[in-house]
């Protein structure tokens, strides 16, 4: 589908077919037993994390493609002390290679305790899309690295 | 020697959910080639003609079996990692795997996988860092001068390739001219 940045460069994507019910099921279950954290919000497969984030849920687009994105959006880097809810959460896998991108959806500060717990909306591949805490994630998806914001 | 438990665990569901947990053709081979059953398998195929001959055949079976065409294709991962096993250690098998990869309806990293098998001029892209470690087994993996590899399959055994037409592959020119 037609896609770009706000610089109008074109954003490489395609659409995945829907797996079947079964599969996203199996998925979720997987899912909720190995992510104590984990809520699911939609059983999706037709977008991956990168298109939930950057194109409305519609269509895939690699990974690869989000420093482009990043600087033709005009997205900062931020610390994690700055972070807002819908911020962006960027992980990491072998040799910093973005794995996996995830948005901002709240952050939590215990009563009793003080500590702040994020929670991060993200879609897991092709198994659905899951809130969670931020470190809470397959080993798969990379590890938490850096947070953008395209607040102004 | 028996690859069935091999394949049994990457034909399953649960195989399927793991690998389709990653966001991208490159980190989804990446995944694979971490998993024990592939490892277990790889190694199986290295030493083993027949094992290749039947994991061909599986791709075959899985290619023509029959889907609910209103979803994506259930035999899709297997049938991507089956045909990237081969193009590892077999390539020649790995052609006639991805012949019949392209007739299988809804796939998407099973098709990624043959494009770049029957047309690796085109998709050079099964690149070199899933096949570290994988180079001892006489499969065709060249570097590509910049810390990697490139993987390039052999061409069938008269040096030509079938011209393919269908949704899935719209090329008439499918040669591989940098190829010898």
């Amino acid at each position: 589908m037609a896609l770009s940045t706000k610089q109008g460069r074109q954003i490489p994507n395609e659409q995945y077919e829907q797996r079947v019910r079964e599969a996203m099921e199996a998925a979720k279950d997987m899912v909720l037993a190995n992510h104590p954290s984990a809520r699911v919000r939609s059983l999706q497969s037709i977008y991956n994390c990168m298109g939930m984030v950057f194109a409305s849920r519609r269509t895939c687009i690699e990974p690869d493609h989000l420093e482009m994105i990043l600087v033709d959006d005009q997205y900062t880097r931020i610390s994690e002390s700055e972070i807002e809810a819908g911020d962006l959460i960027v992980y990491r896998g072998d040799e910093s290679e973005v794995s996996h991108v995830g948005m901002i959806a709240r952050i939590e500060t215990s009563l009793a305790t003080g500590e702040q717990r994020v929670i991060v909306l993200s879609q897991w591949g092709r198994d659905g899309e899951y809130f969670h805490e931020v470190d809470d994630v397959n080993p798969r998806l990379g590890e938490p690295s850096d947070y953008w914001t395209d607040r102004k | 020697m028996n690859w069935q438990q091999e394949a049994t665990e990457i034909e399953s569901i649960e195989f399927d959910v793991q690998l389709n947990v990653v966001s991208s053709f490159k980190l989804f081979l990446n995944a694979a080639r971490k998993e024990p059953s592939v490892i277990a398998l790889y190694r199986a195929m290295q030493t083993s003609e027949e094992v290749s001959e039947k994991v061909l055949g599986r791709v075959c079976d899985l290619s023509r079996q029959e889907i609910d065409t209103r979803y994506a294709n259930t035999n899709d991962t297997a049938l991507a990692v089956y045909l990237w096993l081969l193009s590892v250690c077999r390539p020649t098998h790995a052609t006639i795997g991805a012949l019949c990869v392209v007739d299988a309806a809804n796939c998407h990293y099973a098709w990624k996988v043959a494009r770049s098998i029957l047309l690796p001029s085109l998709d050079p892209v099964l690149s070199g860092d899933m096949m570290a470690g994988w180079t001892d087994h006489g499969a065709e993996v060249l570097s590509n001068g910049s810390g990697g590899w490139i993987f390039k399959p052999c061409p069938l055994s008269n040096g030509t390739r079938k011209i393919l037409s269908g949704s899935a592959f719209s090329v008439s020119d499918a040669g591989n001219p940098g190829h010898t």
